[in-house]
């Protein structure tokens, strides 16, 4: 169905046309764009500034339309990020130049709201169509749109769609390049201005958009529903009951990301490690190969395990909030979050923070107020990653080893350090650098509504292909600096080390088999002092040198300082570069190496780790920033290196002082 | 300060103070107890001076419906967002539009 009082598309159209897609948020706009562009279309921030917007194109009649989904918002002259952003390009002052026609979308479940917005459009310099949406879920609920009535109206082009049947998608696409052929009429313009309300005058506008209504919208919709809606919504935010669910909900989530999603990583996993060893096979030995084996694939692989967490968590909350039921769950953990100055939309990105930050960053999204998005981006790194638990594993197994249940209890304190830390300072960033007064709790509840998984599949496609861009640039990048770092310059083995590796060559080559396990033996020693040695001798085991008066006071010498500096890469690189120090890396038991690592000693010969030094270790790791990757995420997110940085210096600042007074405080209670 | 009473001289309440089902109307002013932007984000949502509002669920959130559309406002806005009693008892609601 559709109605225009402009002409025929003619031949005289320009080739690209540029139009904006306005709309308030759950008004099926997202869904329109998806249908009119699909995979067609790239996500990237507006240019010079960290807000998201998606670019499409679609080909129609011979006219190649640019479509641009700008963020949905509930008014153009709102003094609202979001309402600047759409006003800004509006009016060409972001991107190249203004769009060509702009696309005001109504729901056509809600349209006498939705037409306050399109009254705010109309009265923009600008050509316009209306595309009224969610047409299939209006009729279901028995009301019917007269677009020809609208359009008369309105004065422009009104087409009825809905995203998730293609109703009408094709026909407003085609109207959207008539209007951007035709032009902005300026007498014509004036002239619908006149028969329109002014924005500031409240009773008016009601009364207009209660006449356009009248006059386009038939059927009733049923009270029954209501009543329904009613329940639901005061069982899913109350106290309890909603707690229970929002519990419940998110364990699901949580258990997703956290078990679920193993499978397809421990896929990943094993496919990178035979891209690593075929690479390894077909090139000869040199430095390109070692750049190629440990830099580039091992980098790019330590970041793209991550990609199925990512993937279900987008795909998941997409139906969540695609269901209804996110809004809802916002006001469940909204009485709990404020008390730390963050909005209720925050639990979702620092629960899925618990298995990997970089998900958890990039969901800060679903945050519509910038101060509060940043403030959970400052503190998402807090939260125990599944890259902490090797560490957690190996310290807490030196500290209770023989006590299962306080090893269960300190796993715990683990998690809840890091929580508690990350709220409060959370807090802490909302009451100092990030003051300003916290948007309230005023959020529109969508009606509740089947997902769309093919929506979901779109989210989750679009997400991925962001994150896999990121991976394949600039963290890519960072882990070929780490790898170059640890990895040059080569140490050459010793007179005494080549003996060795002689002496094994010649045994191995014997003929009894003790002769054969012996030269074994001899070489998996000699490889591991020469790994040792590398270590040591890199340029990140002379800065660990360097570095290492910093951490003497937690205890560290200069192996734990390597360990730890080399961890900044990624965490879980501690305990392999403490087992190539301790020349356990060859060890295919777990426990066993934990087991020779406690035993491990000092250049003086004191043990390596005592329990002071464990266990300011663990506070170390339970705290400080040791991802370049999220790093890196963190920049791109925030537009600025000065968050990373306070976020690296924070965090870690943090983590050093609270080792520190752990370590003191045992030392000073005779604990050793 | 909002004015305690309406135009006709009808009391005005907290929305906080109204039950399941009970229908009110926002007057001029009625806003006025909240932040200027928090008004306009408020208007731009449907819940605008003279319109009819029906209270879908009290307390914290309130959730109320105005022109088909659901808002859930945290305590401290609905406590401050001033409206006229329409009714007094819990009502079966009917459709705005």
């Amino acid at each position: 169905m559709s109605a225009t009082p402009t002409t025929p598309l003619a031949t005289a159209t320009p080739k690209v046309v540029r139009a904006a897609l306005l709309g308030q948020p759950n008004t099926g706009k997202t869904t329109l764009f998806n249908r009119l562009c699909g995979v067609r279309a790239r996500t990237g921030n507006l240019p010079g500034t960290t807000v998201e917007s998606r670019v499409g194109t679609v080909s129609i009649g011979g006219v190649e339309l640019e479509l641009m989904d700008l963020p949905g918002t509930y008014g153009l002259h709102l003094e609202l990020p979001e309402s600047r952003l759409c006003r800004d390009c509006i009016e060409g002052r972001i991107g190249q130049c203004a769009p060509d026609v702009v696309i005001a979308v109504a729901d056509a479940t809600n349209l006498a709201r939705s037409l306050r917005f399109v009254l705010q459009a109309l009265r923009r310099k600008v050509p316009c169509v209306v595309a009224v949406t969610l047409a299939d879920e209006a009729r279901r609920k028995g009301l019917s749109v007269d677009a020809a009535k609208l359009a008369a109206r309105l004065g422009c082009a009104v087409e009825v769609t809905s995203g998730r049947t293609g109703e009408g998608v094709e026909q407003l696409a085609r109207r959207a390049a008539e209007a951007a052929r035709a032009g902005l009429d300026a007498p014509a313009h004036v002239t619908r201005l006149a028969h329109l309300p002014t924005l500031d005058d409240d009773v008016r506008v009601a009364a207009w958009c209660s006449d356009c209504v009248r006059d386009s919208v038939g059927g009733q919709r049923a009270v029954s529903a209501e009543r329904l809606t009613d329940r639901v919504d005061a069982a899913l935010t109350h106290p309890v009951s909603g707690g229970a669910v929002f519990i419940m909900v998110m364990a699901v989530l949580f258990a997703s990301i956290f078990w679920l999603a193993r499978f397809p990583m421990d896929g990943i996993d094993l496919v990178f490690q035979h891209l690593g060893g075929w690479v390894q096979a077909w090139l000869p030995e040199g430095p390109l190969r070692a750049l190629l084996v440990d830099g580039v694939v091992g980098g790019v692989a330590g970041t793209v395990v991550f990609l199925p967490q990512i993937a279900l968590l987008f795909f998941m909350l997409s139906l969540l909030e695609d269901s209804g039921y996110l809004a809802r769950a916002a006001f469940a953990a909204d009485r709990f979050m404020r008390r730390f100055g963050l909005p209720g939309q925050a639990f979702v990105p620092l629960l899925s923070s618990h298995a990997c930050a970089l998900p958890g960053i990039l969901s800060t999204r679903l945050i519509p107020d910038p101060k509060d998005r940043l403030a959970t981006i400052l503190v998402a790194p807090f939260m125990s990653c599944t890259a902490r638990l090797p560490v957690y594993v190996l310290l807490i197994s030196l500290l209770f080893a023989g006590h299962p249940w306080l090893a269960g209890v300190a796993f715990i304190g683990c998690y809840a350090t890091g929580a508690i830390a990350g709220l409060l300072s959370a807090l802490l960033a909302r009451r100092t650098i990030l003051r300003g007064p916290a948007r309230p709790m005023m959020l529109e509840l969508p009606p509740y509504r089947r997902p769309s998984v093919r929506t979901a599949l779109w989210v989750t496609w679009d997400r991925a292909r962001l994150f896999l861009s990121n991976a394949g640039t600039m963290i890519l990048a960072i882990c070929v600096v780490m790898w170059w770092l640890s990895a040059y310059p080569t140490a050459k083995p010793s007179a005494e080390l080549e003996a060795r590796f002689a002496e094994a060559a010649r045994l191995r080559e014997g003929r009894t088999l003790e002769a054969i396990a012996q030269g074994a033996a001899m070489q998996v020693q000699a490889e591991s002092e020469l790994a040792q040695a590398q270590q040591l001798g890199s340029f990140a085991g002379r800065i660990g040198r360097v570095a290492e008066p910093a951490f003497a006071p937690l205890g560290f010498d200069h192996q734990l300082t390597v360990a730890t500096l080399t961890s900044f890469l990624a965490r879980e690189v501690f305990v392999s570069t403490l087992s190539v120090l301790q020349g356990t890396q060859d060890e295919a038991d777990e426990a066993r190496m934990i087991e020779r690592i406690a035993r491990g000693r000092r250049l003086d010969g004191r043990p390596l780790l005592d329990v002071p030094t464990a266990a300011a270790l663990l506070a170390f790791f339970t705290l400080a920033m040791q991802c370049l990757p999220t790093l890196a995420l963190v920049r791109r997110e925030t537009g600025s290196w000065k968050w990373p940085l306070l976020q690296l210096v924070w965090m870690s600042g943090l983590a050093w002082a609270m080792a520190f007074a752990i370590r003191h405080t045992l030392l000073a209670l005779g604990v050793t | 300060m909002p004015d305690a009473h309406d135009t006709a001289g009808r009391p005005r309440v907290p929305l906080t103070q109204l039950q399941r089902g009970q229908r009110a109307r926002l007057d001029a002013g009625c806003m006025a107890g909240l932040p200027k932007n928090d008004q306009c984000l408020l208007r731009a949502m449907g819940v605008h001076e003279h319109c009819e509002l029906r209270v879908c669920k009290p307390g914290e959130p309130c959730i109320i419906e105005v022109e088909r559309t659901r808002v859930g406002l945290s305590g401290p806005v609905a406590q401050r967002l001033l409206v006229t009693p329409c009714d007094m008892g819990a009502g079966d609601a009917t459709p705005t539009e």
